[in-house]
């Protein structure tokens, strides 16, 4: 018997049988979307989670401060940096070459005058004199970073984009900035396209009895509104902009009168290859000799809980998938005995035993197939309205909504699984079918 | 005999494939970026230049020099205000000009000799200092924007007038006609040239008209 001529026996049984295969086909189905919608949920859970215990950056982060480590803390995540150390080029190259290390972002921070945007954004909703206070120039860091790589850093945009890398025309800002126009997060796109002045100052002692301060100033556009933990500050920039604004404020006299950082970078912020090896990078970092921080700690924690979460979930989708195989053993079994006269008959004629068995596993893997199929597809779809109904619950309450991507490996891995479990159950039944003598077949007839 | 082979060569292809993925870069690298250009304005000038007279909140946003560069300048472009409360020219020369050099400015805004006219100090000294800032100014290849003195009531500004018009033609600077402006002065301050927020629109109209008039040379 040919493969062929398998397959067309078997489509012909489960033809034959419609009724029966439908409600097998459905059994596998549902116990597929179970499993499915369970694993969907519970990883867009986990990314969640864990986005918001390493704030929006990459799980292997680790915060490298301009500062020296204090030898008593090496051991807890978020250490008290010990004397201010100043982190050079040469620092830089030194710590992207420690083994374990993928990438390493510096950030510069800068004090400047923020000149808000002269067309008042909030006369709306606030007071004419609220709006006078709102258009008050004031005093903020500017966070410069390397927005080329922004991906490996603790910045999560919550309206709008970021700015370009090189763009010496666009900041984001944070919700604290938002919040001094007397807009909610929830109205945060608000801010999305107005323009401030940064003014970067200058003390130059030799003019006046006092000295002369003079700003440089820069405009900007508000392309975005972020949540950022790079570093302290609300206006967040690319670190080309910070770099000539902390050259023109440290050419001037006393620069540590305005804040001005000594240190060429004021922070770095490293990605090892994996949580596996931020220990031993953030150790390798300490030597050269810098104060290290990161929830390394607390993620290994989080994601252990997250673990056994995944486990149980997954069980009870596996247990419903188990439930399902026992029910296609069950009408492959009933099947044989409905099919003995016909098993006979092939026998009869030449067919094999292995003939025989591939005819019934192939009728099983169909099954399972068709139900893994139409189980994952269901699956996704359950898991998609319980993130739509969760999002909008995290947007009622200002929250950032959970990402939900189309997730191709559990979809792939429902249908195989539910595939090979269906030919694993019906392993029993095609083995009891081959097993048959021809003669005992036509002859219980 | 032939199948064997070749699931050695696919398993081993697998396994280089599988190596070559998981070892970790030995090194973390960065790209560099295009970084955006810029152009710079500075301005130059005395107290008025410096926002006096207007309420210090809004003086960032209100006086001449923020409206001019608000105003006239696309958003690549630098402010420097060089000003300096109560400074002559002579003072300018010491003080801002060396300012202007460091910056190596695409435009040069000067607002100069309100202390000379309100103080009646001598044309030909100021023609003397008011000439070497321009020619320091223009020496960078700046374009040179020089405003001459509004009318102010009891001031005869006539004799700094001529001098800034005859330095603006011979050092090439475009001429900013403030005088035919009629410009609103806050009253009782210690200086008599300090524009309302008012008058400082009417001074930043003035340096926008003139920088879109084309450059004597």
């Amino acid at each position: 018997m040919t493969w062929r001529d398998a397959i067309v026996m078997a489509g012909r049984s489960v033809r034959r049988r419609a009724g029966r295969a439908l409600l097998t086909v459905l059994a596998v189905a549902l116990a597929a979307t179970l499993l499915t919608s369970l694993l969907i949920a519970s990883g867009a859970a986990r990314r969640r989670v864990l986005d918001q215990v390493s704030e929006g950056g990459p799980l292997a982060g680790i915060q490298v401060a301009a500062a020296a480590p204090d030898p008593g803390a090496l051991d807890t995540d978020q250490p008290s940096p010990g004397a201010p150390r100043a982190i050079d080029d040469n620092a830089l190259a030194r710590i992207e070459r420690v083994p374990g290390v993928k990438s390493v972002v510096p950030v510069i921070v800068d004090p400047v005058r923020v000149v808000p945007p002269t067309n008042p954004i909030v006369k709306a909703t606030t007071s004419d004199a609220d709006n006078e206070g709102a258009r008050a120039p004031f005093s903020e860091n500017l966070v410069g970073a390397d927005l080329s790589h922004a991906n490996d850093l603790p910045i999560t945009v919550l309206s709008g984009r970021l700015p370009r890398a090189g763009s010496l025309t666009e900041v984001a800002v944070t919700l604290g900035y938002v919040r001094r126009f007397g807009l909610n997060r929830s109205q945060a796109a608000r801010i999305v396209g107005t323009e401030i002045v940064l003014g970067a100052p200058r003390l130059f002692g030799a003019i006046g009895p006092q000295g002369q301060i003079r700003g440089r100033w820069t405009r900007a556009a508000v392309v975005g509104v972020v949540a950022q933990q790079a570093a302290n500050g609300e206006i967040l920039a690319p670190i080309e902009q910070a770099r000539l604004a902390q050259d023109w404020s440290r050419r001037g006299d006393n620069p540590a009168q305005f804040g001005v950082d000594p240190s060429p970078y004021s922070a770095l912020f490293v990605v090892a290859n994996g949580l596996g090896r931020v220990t031993e990078v953030r150790a390798a970092i300490n030597r050269i000799g810098y104060s290290t921080s990161a929830p390394e700690t607390l993620i290994e924690s989080v994601q252990r809980y997250l673990h056994v979460v995944e486990i149980v979930l997954g069980g009870i989708g596996l247990i419903g998938l188990l439930i399902a195989a026992l029910g296609i053993t069950n009408a492959m079994l009933a099947a044989v005995r409905e099919r003995r006269r016909e098993i006979g008959v092939l026998k009869a004629i030449g067919a094999r035993d292995r003939d025989v068995r591939r005819v019934f596993l192939l009728e099983a893997g169909t099954l399972g197939f068709a139900g893994g199929l139409v189980g994952s597809v269901f699956g996704y779809m359950l898991a998609r309205a319980l993130a739509s109904v969760v999002n909008r619950y995290l947007a009622q309450e200002h929250l950032q909504g959970v990402a939900f991507g189309v997730p191709v490996a559990v979809l792939s891995a429902a249908v195989v699984g539910a595939t090979l479990l269906a030919l694993i159950a019906g392993t029993l039944p095609a083995q009891r079918a081959a097993g048959l003598p021809a003669r005992q077949a036509m002859g219980d007839r | 005999m032939t199948r064997r082979p070749r699931v050695l060569v696919a398993a081993l292809a697998l396994a280089a494939v599988g190596c070559a993925g998981g070892s970790a870069p030995s090194r973390a690298t960065r790209v560099t970026v295009p970084v955006e250009k810029t152009k710079t304005l500075v301005v130059m000038g005395t107290s008025a230049t410096v926002g006096d007279g207007l309420d210090q909140q809004l003086k960032l946003q209100d006086a001449w020099p923020r409206i001019f560069y608000r105003n006239a300048f696309p958003r690549a472009t630098v402010l420097l205000n060089a000003g300096v409360q109560d400074e002559s020219t002579e003072d300018a020369l010491r003080d801002q000009v060396p300012l202007v050099e460091e910056a190596s400015p695409s435009i040069v805004a000067i607002w100069l000799g309100a202390v000379e006219a309100s103080e009646q100090r001598p044309v030909t000294q100021f023609a003397a200092d008011l000439n070497g800032v321009v020619r320091r100014a223009r020496a960078t290849g700046a374009r040179v924007l020089l405003a001459d003195l509004p009318p102010v009531a009891g001031i005869d500004i006539g004799a700094y007038n001529r001098v800034i018009a005859r330095v603006a033609a011979d050092q090439g600077a475009t001429l900013v006609p403030l005088h035919a402006q009629t410009i609103s002065m806050l009253p009782g301050q210690a200086s008599a040239f300090l524009p309302d927020p008012a008058g400082h629109r009417v001074i930043a109209r003035a340096f926008e008209d003139a920088l879109h008039r084309r450059p004597t040379n």
